[in-house]
């Protein structure tokens, strides 16, 4: 089984390629879910450096995901992206160590993704 | 009356640039606190990175009538994600380039009143805004704004094939999304239809298309807020801009792959 260094979590099929291609260019492999309950069977199942989610997606948000998956693996990094800007304080408090706004622009955004890669 | 250009530069989140700007006129003893601020749509421009001009998407606010004279102050701001690092200038523009910013501001409904108010003054002898923003329309021959912006697709994508594949998934996701948005009102399932109009607004965002993008947030606005009475009137409106989106881009989908 293919070991995929982040798994990105959104049910949007253009967000979740958009993201996917601009890791690529990075390097980085990504291993994508479209909604919250396949992306914690994906954490549960794998062993992924970095984590993003969107908030909201079908079966569980990206908040409420977030602290199950702590509750197992409370050292995996957990990045949000949202559109929503209003919700950056909420998202940082229920665990996510940063938090993008859509749309996402030039490559800090990716520095700092791999800044998080072990 | 001295114009002089004004640099900012702003390391925080969003909201509180937007207050620390307005701050910042109140201040300066350019605002008047009693005014309304008024968000407008996102716009084109062209800003300064260092010494190198380039054209960023941006939220245009036009903070009402502030100047004692009724002569509107317009403010840009650049918001590059979750990192607010905006290094922008404000110079003097000609009266032709402030024409066109109402034209394009003309299009929201919201900005009729302060849009004529602004047009009227124009027409007679006043002294030119104590800071405007210089930036070239980006419109269609028949004078509208096309649905798509091809040049920031391509500066995001690097090229437009690469921005034509998602385009296509878009178009098609996208019309599952409206329809499940459509069943979801009619069931008053409102955090369902939440989570469609969410997902539709965020790949319009990354696809540049701002009409839209637009659209969506303001009935995903009532929808987060259950404001029933205006929801069939905005499912309509973003209807019609996914519309022009899919059209537009099957009419030009052979220049996206060229």
């Amino acid at each position: 089984m293919p070991r995929f260094d982040i798994l990105y979590a959104e049910d949007e099929f253009t967000n979740r390629k958009l993201l996917e291609i601009q890791l690529g260019k990075a390097g980085l492999s990504c291993d994508l879910a479209a909604d919250g309950l396949q992306a914690l069977q994906k954490v549960q199942d794998n062993d992924y450096a970095v984590v993003i989610l969107d908030q909201y997606m079908p079966g569980m948000n990206g908040d409420d995901l977030a602290r199950e998956i702590m509750k197992t693996k409370p050292e995996l990094p957990l990045l949000a992206i949202t559109s929503d800007d209003s919700e950056a304080g909420h998202l940082r408090s229920s665990g996510f160590r940063e938090v993008f706004i859509k749309p996402l622009r030039g490559t800090d955004y990716i520095d700092i993704i791999k800044s998080y890669m072990k | 009356m001295v114009h002089t250009p004004l640099t900012i530069h702003m390391n925080f989140e969003p909201q509180r640039v937007l207050k620390s700007v307005h701050d910042f006129y109140i201040s300066s003893g350019i605002a008047d606190p009693a005014q309304e601020t008024v968000l407008v749509k996102p716009c084109n421009i062209p800003v300064l990175d260092g010494d190198r001009q380039k054209y960023e998407q941006i939220n245009l606010f036009v903070f009402g009538h502030l100047v004692p004279d009724f002569t509107p102050v317009i403010v840009s701001l650049e918001l590059k994600g979750s990192y607010v690092r905006t290094i922008f200038e404000l110079p003097k523009a000609s009266n032709s380039a402030y024409h066109t910013l109402f034209e394009d501001l003309s299009q929201d409904t919201r900005l009729d009143k302060i849009n004529q108010s602004c047009q009227a003054r124009l027409r007679t002898s006043l002294e030119p805004p104590l800071l405007i923003l210089d930036f070239p329309a980006r419109h269609n021959t028949d004078g509208s704004l096309p649905p798509l912006d091809r040049e920031e697709l391509r500066n995001r994508f690097e090229t437009l094939s690469a921005a034509a594949s998602l385009l296509e998934g878009y178009v098609s996701n996208g019309k599952r999304h409206l329809a499940l948005i459509e069943r979801a009102a009619e069931n008053k399932e409102w955090e369902e239809a939440f989570r469609h109009i969410h997902a539709l607004k965020g790949g319009a965002l990354n696809l540049c298309a701002t009409q839209l993008t637009n659209a969506c947030k303001d009935l995903e606005t009532a929808l987060r807020q259950k404001d029933i009475v205006p929801i069939p009137e905005l499912f309509q409106k973003v209807h019609l801009q996914f519309e022009r989106l899919a059209s537009y881009y099957e009419s030009n989908k052979e220049s996206f792959n060229a």
